[in-house]
């Protein structure tokens, strides 16, 4: 009698166990979805049709910039075909030694102009938005790599903590987190739209409200200012921390930027 | 304000001759409706692409005037009959600014 009262309870262990494994295994793979999981059919259809794709048009100025020849103040002078910068916006946020911060591809690309003929101000400039298109589409299917460089893991590591106690912590009239959303309350209805697991993956963005191409540092502020919090300056380093948690936290899932949304 | 105008042309459908694609041009203006305002108050003028024709080897086939209702980016399409031989569509566009541009691409068959 004994024996079989303790089988049953053995039994009982695993039946619990079983579901509770069960969820735990959906929830991870659940949560780790890019944005275009959360396109409606139509969206999807335009993006996916290049020739009514508008992301495409600041590809295709790019490109233009780019250049496929050896001339001379252009960014194939130095860094050859755009194919050969394959796997590069998988990389960044990165910490910059020289500036002593996270700078993001943006940020590169504005410091690289500088060097150029053409140098470019402004991180929502459309030939900044323009080249980052292009270097996220030469990276496209890749996972994020983030990872600190030999040498600086203490300020990486800190800057990381800092976008993770921001994503964790309430601003705003609204008093939420971004976890109140982005994690609580991930596929439920934010009036018209699905709240995803803001895994940012599809950056730049051709972002339909916006009519315009708008980089990750656009979004995030804009997430600012929906719960009415205290917007940080463009490009600064608050935007860049939280940028880099959120990559770290989407780890394992492949660049598919530019992309559209609603 | 002074950066360029973006726009693409592209053609939807198989290229060959006599067929007829679907051509797709778009352009990323801001196509102020002149009813917005800016931060101060300020009527933002309007400044739409208001005239767009498309040529096909040098002759006219589309002619059209747009309104503020265009979104932005502008998204037209309209039917092409590609000729012998293929050739060239060139869109060109005007706006209140008085800003003009062209967009050309070839009709490869």
């Amino acid at each position: 009698m004994r024996w079989a009262a303790f089988q049953f309870a053995g039994w009982a262990v695993w039946l619990c166990a079983i579901p509770l494994t069960l969820t735990a295994q959906t929830a991870s793979s659940s949560s780790l979805q890019s944005g275009n999981a959360f396109l409606s059919a139509d969206l999807l259809a335009m993006q996916n049709d290049a020739t009514r794709n508008p992301a495409q048009l600041w590809l295709e100025q790019g490109r233009k910039l780019w250049g496929n020849a050896p001339q001379k103040g252009i960014c194939f002078e130095c860094h050859g075909q755009a194919q050969s910068m394959k796997g590069v916006a998988t990389q960044f946020p990165k910490w910059s030694r020289t500036q002593q911060k996270l700078i993001n591809l943006e940020d590169q690309i504005l410091i690289c102009t500088q060097r150029s003929s053409k140098p470019l101000k402004g991180l929502e400039n459309p030939d900044v938005l323009a080249l980052s298109a292009l270097l996220h589409d030469t990276s496209q299917g890749l996972p994020f790599r983030m990872s600190a460089a030999q040498g600086d893991e203490v300020p990486w590591q800190d800057a990381l903590n800092k976008g993770a106690e921001q994503f964790t912590t309430r601003a705003g009239r609204m008093n939420l987190a971004c976890t109140h959303c982005h994690e609580l309350n991930i596929g439920k209805q934010m009036r018209a739209d699905v709240i995803s697991p803001a895994h940012p993956t599809g950056f730049p963005i051709f972002k339909m409200s916006w009519q315009s191409m708008g980089s990750i540092d656009r979004r995030l502020r804009a997430c600012y200012s929906g719960v009415q919090a205290e917007v940080p300056a463009p490009g600064s380093q608050a935007l860049r921390q939280l940028e880099l948690f959120l990559k770290v936290r989407a780890q394992g899932l492949p660049v598919d930027g530019p992309s559209l949304r609603r | 304000m002074s950066s360029p105008i973006l726009t693409r042309l592209a053609f939807a459908g198989s290229l060959k001759a006599g067929a007829t694609v679907e051509a797709r041009w778009s352009a990323a203006h801001p196509m102020d409706s002149g009813f917005r305002v800016d931060d101060s108050g300020q009527k933002i003028p309007r400044n739409i692409i208001h005239t767009v024709k498309v040529l096909l080897n040098e002759q006219l086939i589309l002619e059209a005037d747009l309104g503020t209702a265009m979104t932005s980016p502008v998204y037209l399409a309209f039917p092409v009959q590609v000729p012998a031989g293929g050739g060239w569509v060139r869109v060109l566009w005007m706006d209140d600014a008085g800003q003009a541009g062209e967009t050309t691409q070839r009709l490869v068959v």
